[in-house]
């Protein structure tokens, strides 16, 4: 093979993404024939010739491949699971969350407003996404007191063969039992007083541990302790910790760092980057998605649990999380194009499907073919749904008459049925 | 009868390996893939460059390139499970991405061509 000097740039060279080098077909000098003939010519087709396939990648775009396909796999995995275990509910919520919209009508404009049905599963990464993004905002507005320092504490607990709702119960008790112990209240001792933990958020998770067949339930906490607090102060926390929660004996505690765009940390500024582990509301249900017994072990244990709450000056400001756009009393966009209050609108009970809907160029999604304004919504009078039957008036066959082609008036041809009559 | 002579050199096989060391954002590498070979449990291919590079201080024409996660996922981006014997490639390092778990080392990122011969095209291994 030839080695030419090449330098990847194929596109430059005409070559289209990952395809095919176009054939060349054309007229090619063959040379003089001599004798005064004219210059002998030949069709050149790109037959017996090879060609070329150009196919170009870059590792970031394959790690959204590989990230895309993995959830997808762990999708189908869970809603199996979730099948077999009894839970076809969950399993069809699960499958077909961010597929279907309810449609909201108002009388006034005749405009619509879609409003994504979400599944809320324990699963759904979507989901998770969409609920932290506003909790992690509020939380965010409260990290910025003076004077006060934030830390993120990590709280374990021995693993459990079996997750129920009482380990659940008994690690957010162990932490109830450490906020009201002494080393919670009493870590610097500042003018005559003493300044403790003022107060922080906490999230509830629990991952299946790959090693020991066990769960392992833990609490990430976001603490707001006074500056500079004194170091032993976290050996005095780890063996309240180790009294209160029976056995816990791993607690970590560091300080919450943002990352800037260059990937460098900075302890002054929390950013929401910083927030993301603690409230991300994510299961990371990969190492038992398969098992659906360790499936519904899990959704069992944590039907009805608080996963992030708030405690001391956090307390109040989170608000509830399960929140929709609009259902704060904020305005919605209608296809109108005007601002309305969400209760204005007459939610129809059918939903209608995500391929019916069009993502507008503000963000907004609108129907393709919004049936109602489209027909009903301008035609005053409703047309006539219903078929009326209607008597056929006829007395014997019609004769058809040619004046000027026949010479007398046509007979009428008897009737086929005469005879049966 | 006829006989077939082959011959082999411990020196042409133990060629430098561009490791994640010897990549630089920016750093281009252009070749024809001679062979594919497995080191371990690691697929290799053995690149003959276009251009010589040079690698740890000496210059050379082939080298060989390790399956690292960044070319596996370019290849992936590609519509490509791997590298096959006469593929012409382009390998540029795009940069790199810090590791998410404490103690690993960043993984390279790249951009990848790969231009085969359909005709003389052989079963591409898996990278």
């Amino acid at each position: 093979m030839r080695l030419e000097p090449w330098d990847g740039a194929q596109l430059a060279a005409g070559a289209g993404e990952n395809s095919r080098r176009p054939p060349a077909t054309v007229h090619q000098r063959g040379g003089d024939s001599g004798r005064g003939a004219s210059e002998a010519r030949y069709v050149h087709t790109p037959l017996a010739t090879s060609s070329f396939r150009v196919f170009r990648g870059t590792t970031k775009e394959g790690e959204f491949i590989e990230r895309k396909s993995k959830r997808k796999r762990l999708l189908a995995d869970l809603v199996m699971s979730l099948n077999k275990c009894g839970r076809a509910g969950m399993a069809r919520g699960l499958a077909t969350c961010g597929l279907y919209f309810s449609v909201g009508r108002r009388e006034g404009c005749g405009g619509h407003v879609l409003k994504p049905q979400p599944c809320n599963s324990i699963f759904c990464a979507a989901c998770s996404v969409r609920r932290s993004r506003p909790l992690q905002g509020r939380i965010l507005k409260c990290c910025h007191r003076r004077g006060k320092r934030y830390w993120f504490l990590t709280l374990t607990v021995p693993n459990v063969t079996h997750l129920t709702r009482e380990a659940l119960d008994d690690l957010t008790g162990a932490f109830q039992r450490l906020r009201d112990s002494e080393v919670w209240k009493h870590v610097k001792f500042v003018a005559g007083e003493w300044q403790g933990v003022t107060g922080g958020v906490y999230s509830l998770e629990c991952i299946r541990s790959k090693y020991g067949e066990s769960w392992h339930p833990h609490l990430h906490v976001l603490i707001e302790l006074p500056k500079d607090h004194p170091t032993e102060w976290l050996e005095a926390l780890k063996k309240t910790w180790l009294r209160v929660s029976g056995g816990g004996e791993y607690l970590h505690l560091m300080r919450v760092y943002g990352t800037s765009k260059s990937g460098k940390r900075s302890y002054r500024r929390v950013n929401r980057k910083a927030l993301k582990e603690l409230v991300k509301y994510v299961t990371k249900a990969a190492p038992f998605a398969r098992s659906p017994e360790l499936i519904d072990e899990f959704v069992s244990a944590f039907e009805n649990v608080r996963r992030v709450q708030a405690f001391g000056s956090f307390y109040g400001e989170l608000g509830e999380d399960d929140r929709e756009p609009g259902d704060d009393g904020e305005e919605v966009k209608c296809s109108c194009g005007m601002y309305h209050y969400h209760s204005e609108f007459c939610w129809q009970k059918k939903p209608v499907r995500a391929g019916d809907t069009k993502l507008m160029p503000d963000g907004t999604r609108q129907l393709k073919f919004d049936f109602w304004s489209e027909t009903a919504g301008s035609v005053d009078e409703s047309p006539p749904w219903h078929l009326e039957r209607e008597q056929f008036k006829g007395d014997g066959q019609m004769g058809i008459e040619f004046p000027g082609i026949l010479p007398g008036k046509a007979e009428p041809y008897p009737s086929l049925f005469a005879d049966v009559a | 009868m006829t006989e077939k002579l082959y011959k082999g050199r411990t020196e042409d096989a133990a060629l430098p390996f561009l490791s994640a060391t010897f990549w630089k954002q920016g750093t281009k590498v252009s070749g024809v893939i001679e062979r594919l070979f497995k080191a371990g449990d690691q697929q290799c291919a053995t690149v003959r460059c276009l251009t010589p590079i040079t690698v740890e201080g000496t210059e050379t024409d082939t080298v060989n390139v390790g399956a690292m996660a960044g070319i596996r996922m370019a290849l992936q981006a590609a519509h490509l499970k791997g590298f096959a014997e006469g593929d012409r490639i382009w390998l540029e390092c795009t940069g790199f991405e810090p590791p998410k778990k404490a103690g690993n080392s960043p993984r390279v990122n790249f951009k990848v061509e790969v231009s085969r011969d359909d005709e003389f095209a052989v079963e591409e291994v898996p990278f």
